[in-house]
């Protein structure tokens, strides 16, 4: 077969793209690492039925080797990543990168980091992708099509304006009591918040509230956080089995791409790429290819492909990723009541801080908390475990978090660049912006207010800056712009420095707002593929 | 079970040669592949062959392999061969046997792998790595497989043995980490007769199964045991951080020196993880059966090896905790399965070992039980938060929390919210004030007495 097409990754980006293509009748080859987890248990328990039912229980929640139990010591974040989502942040041998003010994370997965995601679909606005070389309708139109593929649910509330309105927008999905209330609470005071610039509503998420195509409605099983049992909600890997039943379509699981090889006039003639079971080197034949491997190893690939056609030590500048806040919070109201750990877990409201211009508006995921493992909080408290555990059993139903996403820049010291070694690493450098810290100084302020007009208290000291990298929207270091210039990307995908290379993920964003990016991924990359193919 | 021939890889090793006196038992003929040519046809058993090839090139032995039914896999590249030999030999030759067993029909693969690749701390620990990666080969070869993953190997000639001797023979007694970190030596017979048992049982495909001996001590307890074995007289013990001694060897040996060391930065691994075996259901794999540590030495064990405890002793010990933690915690008393599994989570990571003396003191007493935990958990809770104790104490809250019906003790309120709620959790408040004062003063005392270097 020939493909009109090779793409190389099977994150939201690849997938999304890949599908376009085939839609409109091209062929196309997907070239993966493609690593793969087990199956998820018993998919018609509940999260308790699975305390219940499970022969091991603690080899699922806390892995085989105890990795997902958090100790005392330990430097990791509240929540960790379970043990049964390990396999998403898995790296091949040989796999290494350097770095500096930034905790990168990387998937090798089929599906890539989306199979992690929390499923939130944030239409950016035109006033955020002003910078976007292109109209704004072009990548609207894309959003329309990827909610039809993977079916998002929401509402039109307070939160419109932030998030643009699309077509096959589904019902929401059924609140949890504590939700309900703080939506209930903020009605009583929201033209006091409104007055002040805060605004809540319901996210938007591509997790189903009725059966759509041919997944079923969320069965609140309260098993999110541990993986979805029933596919209700969206992972990528879904849309790359939909690829697969087209007759167009070849996966090739099982290969590292290292870089591409080029031809006269600098073009795209092939892939070299490493095959993971012998550890010889592949090569594929390719006249166009779709960098979607994530925007850091895309960036790899690209910086690979200039060393190998003899380029001088190239650093691409521009790295971008949201700085995230966590704000842990208490809902008064909501003490010593029980909870219902039959609902949906991750964040059913949102809530928008506006600013004086676009990238200061900050935008917060409200989630209740449920059913994580509560005994990496206990140990925080101040007390001895035996009351620490008794005091939280009270206040467990009121437990909330706001998580707060900061837009950010391009800037010329965030940049990454390949070490010098045999086998290059990336190498990362990233610098916050220097007004960073009174920026989320004053959000924090925000939204803590806004929080105590709700009936919450933020507990002194608890809110948690996450480092950099930990968001995983990273983007910017080979960005579209409308005019000529050495590594950047033409509008419709294509790199200006190695035609027949188009750069389909987050790697061509020229900016990146304050919302999970993973939505306007996927319609990029099915735009790229409209425009191009 | 058929009586056809069996293939052993590694047969001129230590456990090979050993393997193959045991393998004798059988009554079946013996196919031992020989890559150096070590292996005299004179010495050997009767119905034993020798097929000379080499591991990586199964050209050499396919033909061997093709009326053998079942291969047990010994060869391995260990100690301070390169990272790049340990993949070669470890991971490249385990795909490359099974490649050839699939080409030429074997049905059955006893794979030995190794304790280590439990370690949680695998630092530089290439032949780890390595085990690990052939591992999952062998897993998803699509033969009966078995994977044997023994503790350290002694017996006469044991290259581990002789590599702690060095060790132990030293003016002082090099004890990294601190030498808390308990090992489970087995005996190469012991070892050569389970892997005889799981072929003669026909035991595949199989689980993996831990093989370890009768005896559970600390390291520094074996250094000092492994010492008078020798004659030497019990030597002082001087804890040396990990990192002290791991980031030097990691350097020497990236810049090619690791041959003049004494140990490898990855052989340090076993100074910073338990290497103990869980139990394993093979009659020749009972304590009662097993040559003891003592003898494996050649030393009166009473007088040498104080710290020597059975596997049985060191379960009991930590249901035991265990028991006593969830009563302090919940109020309940845990299932076989709880016990089970902090047994494991003990055994399994390092984070719960004790990381001083004073660590040492805080578990003892809280183990007691009753006033003696809510005191110890009060006073850690304040001056000693990142404490072996509270690591285990929030383990045995992890586990309980997977676990059907104890997590509704952990995530259900007290009762409807209301004034009596509130009322018992100010008592409750005030209860762990007057906890955390009694525990400040039953506890300061005792660390002082120990940084004062009184004894306990």
């Amino acid at each position: 077969m020939t493909p009109a097409v090779t793409v190389i990754g099977s994150g939201a980006s690849g997938v999304h793209f890949a599908l376009t293509v085939l839609k409109r009748g091209g062929r196309v080859r997907l070239l993966d690492v493609g690593i793969q987890g087990a199956a998820q248990p018993l998919p018609d328990a509940s999260l308790n039925d699975l305390k219940a039912q499970l022969p091991a229980p603690a080899d699922y929640f806390l892995g085989t080797r105890f990795q997902g139990a958090f100790l005392p010591g330990d430097n990791d974040e509240y929540y960790g990543i379970p043990p049964g989502k390990d396999y998403i942040f898995e790296s091949p041998a040989g796999f290494g990168h350097a770095s500096d003010g930034f905790a990168p994370l990387f998937s090798f997965a089929r599906g890539g980091l989306g199979e992690a995601w929390t499923a939130g679909c944030y239409p950016f606005t035109a006033a955020e992708v002003s910078a976007f070389p292109f109209p704004y309708a072009d990548l609207a139109a894309q959003y329309d099509e990827v909610a039809a593929r993977i079916g998002v649910t929401g509402v039109e509330d307070d939160l419109t304006p932030f998030l643009p309105r699309h077509a096959h927008l589904l019902p929401p999905l059924r609140l949890d009591a504590h939700s309900a209330r703080l939506l209930a609470d903020y009605e009583r005071v929201r033209g006091r918040l409104n007055a002040g610039g805060v605004f809540v509503g319901r996210t938007r998420v591509a997790t189903l509230s009725q059966p759509f195509r041919d997944r079923p409605a969320c069965s609140y099983s309260g098993r999110c956080l541990w993986g979805c049992p029933t596919g209700a909600l969206y992972t990528p890997s879904r849309t790359l089995r939909e690829c697969q039943t087209y007759e167009g379509f070849e996966y090739v699981p099982g290969v590292e791409v290292e870089h591409l090889r080029l031809g006269a006039g600098g073009r795209v003639t092939a892939i070299v790429a490493r095959q993971l079971a012998s550890g010889q080197d592949v090569t594929f034949a390719a006249d166009r290819v779709a960098l979607a491997a994530g925007a850091l190893v895309s960036t790899r690939i690209f910086l690979a492909t200039l060393r190998h056609a003899g380029s001088g030590a190239v650093r691409l500048a521009g790295l971008m990723d949201n700085r995230q806040l966590l704000v842990p919070f208490l809902n008064l109201k909501m003490l010593g009541r029980p909870f219902d750990p039959n609902t949906y877990q991750y964040h059913l409201l949102g809530m928008g801080v506006t600013g004086d211009g676009p990238d200061d508006y900050v935008h917060g995921q409200i989630t209740t908390l449920k059913t994580a493992l509560v005994h990496p909080v206990l140990q925080r408290l101040p007390f001895d475990l035996a009351t620490a555990t008794a005091l939280f059993r009270n206040l467990h139903g009121a437990l909330g978090l706001v998580n707060v996403n900061f837009a950010d820049t391009r800037r010329p010291d965030s940049y990454v660049e390949l070490t010098a070694d045999a086998r290059p690493r990336l190498s990362i450098r990233y610098v916050p912006d220097g007004g960073e810290a009174p920026r989320i100084a004053a959000a924090l302020r925000r939204v803590k207010r806004a929080l105590w007009a709700l009936g919450c208290v933020v507990p002194p000291g608890m809110a948690h800056l996450r480092p950099m990298g930990a968001s995983v929207h990273y983007a910017g270091t080979l960005p579209m712009t409308a005019g000529p210039g050495a590594f950047t990307t033409a509008p419709h995908g294509e790199s200006r420095d190695v035609p027949g290379l188009f750069l389909v993920d987050g790697a061509g964003f020229p900016s990146l707002p304050a919302k999970n990016l993973t939505f306007t991924l996927m319609a990029n990359a099915a735009r790229i593929a409209a425009a191009a193919f | 079970m058929s009586g056809r021939a069996v293939f052993v890889t590694g047969a001129s090793g230590f456990v090979g040669r050993r393997l193959l006196t045991a393998l004798a038992r059988l009554g079946r003929p013996v196919v031992a592949l020989d890559r150096s040519g070590a292996l005299a046809a004179a010495g050997l058993p009767p119905q034993t062959t020798v097929c000379r090839g080499d591991l990586l090139t199964p050209a050499t032995y396919v033909a061997a392999l093709r009326g053998c039914d079942t291969v047990l896999h010994l060869a391995a590249a260990t100690g301070k061969a390169s990272a790049a030999d340990h993949h070669r030999v470890n991971v490249e030759g385990t795909a490359a046997l099974v490649a050839a067993c699939q080409e030429a029909g074997v049905q059955q693969l006893l794979f030995v792998s190794s304790i280590a690749v439990t370690f949680a701390d695998q630092i530089g620990y290439h032949y780890a790595a390595a085990k690990t990666a052939a591992e999952d080969i062998v897993r998803r070869s699509g033969l009966r497989a078995a994977i044997v993953r023994p503790t350290m190997i002694f017996g006469a000639g044991s290259p581990v043995e002789a590599g702690l001797a060095k060790l132990a023979l030293l003016p002082v007694i090099v004890a990294p980490g601190g030498g808390r970190v308990r090992v489970q030596p087995v005996h190469v017979d012991d070892l050569a007769a389970c892997l005889v048992e799981i072929v003669a049982r026909d035991r595949f495909p199989g689980d993996v199964i831990e093989i370890g001996g009768p005896d559970v001590l600390p390291i520094a307890a074996l250094l000092q045991a492994i010492r008078a074995s020798r004659g030497g007289r019990p030597g002082r013990v001087l804890p040396v951080p990990l990192a002290l001694l791991r980031a030097p060897a990691l350097v020497a040996e990236r810049v090619g020196l690791g041959a003049v060391l004494p140990v490898t930065a990855g052989q340090l691994a076993s100074f910073a993880n338990e290497s103990t075996a869980q139990p394993a259901p093979l009659e020749a794999a009972q304590p009662a059966r097993m040559i003891p540590l003592a003898r494996m030495l050649g030393i009166d064990a009473a007088v040498a090896t104080p710290d020597v405890v059975t596997p049985l002793a060191v379960a009991a010990d930590t249901d035991h905790e265990c028991r006593v933690f969830a009563r302090h915690l919940l109020d309940i008393e845990p299932d076989a399965y709880v016990l089970g599994a902090y047994r494991d989570a003990v055994a399994r990571v390092p984070a719960l070992l004790p990381a001083s003396a004073f660590d040492d003191v805080l578990l003892a007493r809280a183990r007691r039980g009753g006033l003696w935990t809510r005191l110890a958990d009060a006073y850690a809770a304040l001056f000693a938060r990142d404490s072996a104790l509270r690591r285990r104490l929030v383990m045995v809250l992890a586990i309980l929390e997977t676990r059907a019906p104890f997590h509704h003790h952990i995530d259900t309120p007290d009762g409807r919210p209301g004034a009596a709620l509130w009322l018992r959790t100010a008592a409750r408040v005030v209860a762990a004030g007057l906890s955390l004062a009694a525990g400040v003063l039953v506890f300061v005392p005792l660390r002082l007495a120990g940084a004062l270097g009184r004894p306990r």
